[in-house]
């Protein structure tokens, strides 16, 4: 009932407004307005109340939430404590136990009594847990790190996480004695400092262990979320095991999230290039130039970004009609790919795309393969695996070739990039792989903000919802463009640039405008 | 901002219904002057629409802001606005509705198209999407820009014609206070 909108009958819960909108479903469900944490929201001058047992049988000047002043319509006549009965009252007929109406947007619902007792019972028990990974006086983090990651990618990441965990536990000003000195409501900031740890989880071995690994771990010492994270391959076992265990993980750097729907508790940059996938197969559904049927041949590597990418890539295109994949040429997830594996492509013809999934040293191995003067007449590479410089080495000539960027247009990274480099240095942090800087940079300046807005309120889910809120407004200190959340939302860039290169010189420029793929 | 034709108005007929109401909830309608951009957006089949020629189709015209994973405030005013639309019965074919999502990124033409299932929309009723800027000059121009979706405001426009100014009506509104502006611009009390 609560987080779906569901009565224990099947039937959808229905509620209706003072202003007659009536909501059934998922669009009436209390956590679309008080939020799965029950902590409530504040959006656009209206204030949804926290709806926690612990905020509601307590006055209302209870300051339950960053935001129960608010919540409260008039501040001068704060209402008395829920009861069970006054409780009944208000989701039945909207009037809150000082017998006044509740605001205009909350719904009244005309629930059966045994419905309305399960609702009030979890509400009573709703973020009334344990927060594990925080104690009184550290909070911990964790960050997951695939082995096979190359070392200059892996200490970008680190180095990030670290100098930020070294910054803020430097900054304390003695908040924990503060906090014991000045009791009462006034001191729920300094109550809520903790000092930050983040431990670094490397996962070794088959992917299909990591589960385990991290369990193991986890067991061990708990954490309260995951910040960041690098994968050479997949992530899949990461995803799940923080659904089974209800830990947050936000932006994690990888080129795919494994997965094909949003879960509830990881958060990403984007699809990544299961988002360039769908992009292409958009792009190439409306370039006059493209002639149909469009015959493609994909090139990947059997692991988890490579089947990512040629198993979106191959649904889009057929779902555009412009044509379909002819041809996978697989190669195996790890070692050299075989030489000229190109030649093994059909002679002639008979296609006229090919989109190779391939990362940037597996390019550099294509050698001089049979680009002949027809075909294929596009090459498209990614620009997450292979980079933006890889395809002067392939050996084609570069006006055939086209780079699916999801990423700011080259050389309009914006400030955020300046603020990395001016952050690093301040700190002594190495330059090094300046994308996983910035990312690593963002998912924990974010995370960190968010945290904040909690006080004392460890709670995971209200962190999660506080994050959704803020990636809109943060200067986005990451490599991409423009991030966006929303309730729901867990991939925060969108869209791709199609690049083509400017004959004679080493620019790359767009081709149409930032493509949002729509992707039912 | 879009410059004000009148200072806003505290509408006495919106006053006095937002009192039947109760809890202090005010609607402020007032009238706005608007230079709709002409841009081109997308309606829920993903084929390309003038806003322009949308608004000006002849009839009068009600349009709202939302986006379909704004927890509060879109659900009601959609809802309102479906409430509107089924009381006003065959009346509301005289009426064209338009919702603009402010978050076209995440809001498709598919995902649009779910969002308007759920509210019953007529096919009197188009939901709206574009490219960011586009999306965002329109905004600004209804003087409807809050920068972050999650802080826009509850606002329903109507027009009569497009020789007409528009009116903003500002709160979450009753149905029934909604409906009774429709009429007015209906000329069918």
């Amino acid at each position: 009932m609560y987080r779906e909108g569901i009565l224990p009958s099947g039937e959808n819960m229905r509620g209706e407004t003072r202003g007659r909108a009536s909501l059934s479903g998922a669009m009436g469900a209390c956590a679309n307005c008080h939020r799965r944490s029950g902590m409530g929201s504040f959006e656009g001058g209206t204030a949804v109340r926290p709806v926690t047992g612990q905020a509601l049988y307590r006055p209302s000047d209870f300051h339950g939430s960053a935001w129960a002043d608010r919540a409260a319509p008039d501040r001068k006549k704060p209402w008395p404590a829920y009861t069970d009965e006054s409780l009944a009252r208000a989701i039945r007929q909207g009037i809150d136990p000082a017998g006044r109406s509740l605001d205009a947007a909350m719904p009244r619902y005309s629930l059966a009594d045994a419905d309305l007792r399960r609702l009030v019972d979890y509400l009573k028990s709703l973020s009334a847990g344990e927060s594990p990974g925080v104690t009184e006086e550290v909070i911990r983090f964790a960050t997951v790190v695939d082995a096979r990651v190359g070392r200059d990618r892996r200490d970008a990441m680190l180095d990030v996480l670290r100098a930020f965990v070294r910054d803020k536990n430097a900054g304390t000003r003695r908040e924990a004695a503060r906090a014991r000195a000045v009791p009462g409501p006034e001191s729920r900031k300094n109550r809520a400092y903790r000092k930050w740890e983040i431990d670094e989880w490397e996962v070794t071995g088959p992917e299909e262990t990591w589960g385990d690994q991290l369990e193991a771990r986890y067991r061990r010492r708990p954490v309260f979320a995951l910040i960041g994270g690098i994968s050479a391959g997949g992530w899949g076992p990461v995803h799940r095991f923080c659904e089974r265990f209800e830990v947050p993980c936000f932006f994690p750097d990888v080129a795919a999230p494994g997965i094909r729907g949003p879960g509830h508790y990881s958060v990403y940059f984007s699809r990544g290039v299961a988002l360039e996938a769908d992009a292409l197969a958009w792009h190439l559904g409306g370039d006059p130039e493209v002639t149909r049927p469009l015959e493609v041949v994909q090139v990947y590597r059997d692991d988890g970004p490579g089947k990512a990418a040629a198993a979106a890539f191959r649904e889009s295109l057929a779902r555009t009609a412009v044509g379909s994949v002819l041809r996978d040429v697989l190669l195996p997830a790890a070692g050299e790919p075989p030489a000229r594996f190109l030649e093994t492509l059909p002679e002639g013809n008979r296609f006229s795309a090919a989109v190779l999934w391939l990362s940037g040293s597996d390019l550099r191995r294509l050698g001089e393969p049979a680009w002949n003067a027809a075909s294929p007449r596009r090459i498209y590479l990614s620009s997450t695996l292979a980079g933006t410089t890889a395809a002067s080495s392939l050996g084609a000539p570069t006006e055939r070739v086209r780079l699916v960027h999801p990423f700011p247009l080259p050389g309009k990274e914006g400030p955020g990039l300046t603020r990395i480099r001016l952050w690093l240095r301040a700190r002594n942090v190495p330059p090094g792989e300046e994308r996983v800087q910035a990312n690593a940079f963002f998912s924990v300046t974010i995370v960190a903000e968010a945290l904040d807005r909690l006080l004392d309120f460890f709670s995971r889910e209200y962190l999660i919802e506080r994050v959704e809120h803020m990636a809109e407004d943060s200067v986005t200190p990451a490599s991409y463009g423009r991030l966006s959340l929303g309730p729901g939302q867990r991939f925060a860039s969108k869209g791709c640039y199609i690049l083509r290169h400017v004959p004679g010189t080493g620019e790359l420029i767009p081709v149409g405008d930032w493509i949002v793929p729509d992707t039912p | 901002m879009a410059g004000f034709l009148l200072l806003p108005l505290i509408h006495p007929d919106a006053r006095s219904s937002a009192a039947d109401a109760g809890g202090g909830q005010r609607v402020r309608i007032a009238e706005v002057s608007v230079n709709v951009p002409d841009v081109a957006l997308k309606g829920t089949d993903g084929r390309t629409v003038s806003l322009r020629a949308a608004l000006d189709d002849g009839r009068p015209v009600m349009l709202q802001f939302v986006f379909t994973t704004c927890p509060t405030i879109c659900p009601l005013l959609t809802g309102i606005a479906a409430r509107t639309r089924q009381d006003l019965g065959k009346e509301r074919e005289r009426i064209r509705a338009i919702s603009i999502t402010i978050d076209p990124e995440h809001d498709t033409p598919s995902v649009l198209r779910k969002y308007a299932a759920i509210f019953d929309a007529d096919p009197d009723w188009m939901f709206l999407t574009g490219s960011l800027p586009d999306v965002v000059a329109v905004q600004r121009a209804f003087g409807a820009y809050r920068g972050n979706k999650m802080n826009h405001a509850p606002y329903t426009f109507l027009r009569r014609s497009p020789r007409d100014p528009w009116v903003r009506v500002d709160g979450i509104v009753h149905a029934e206070v909604l409906e009774r502006e429709v009429r007015k611009i209906l000329g069918t009390p």
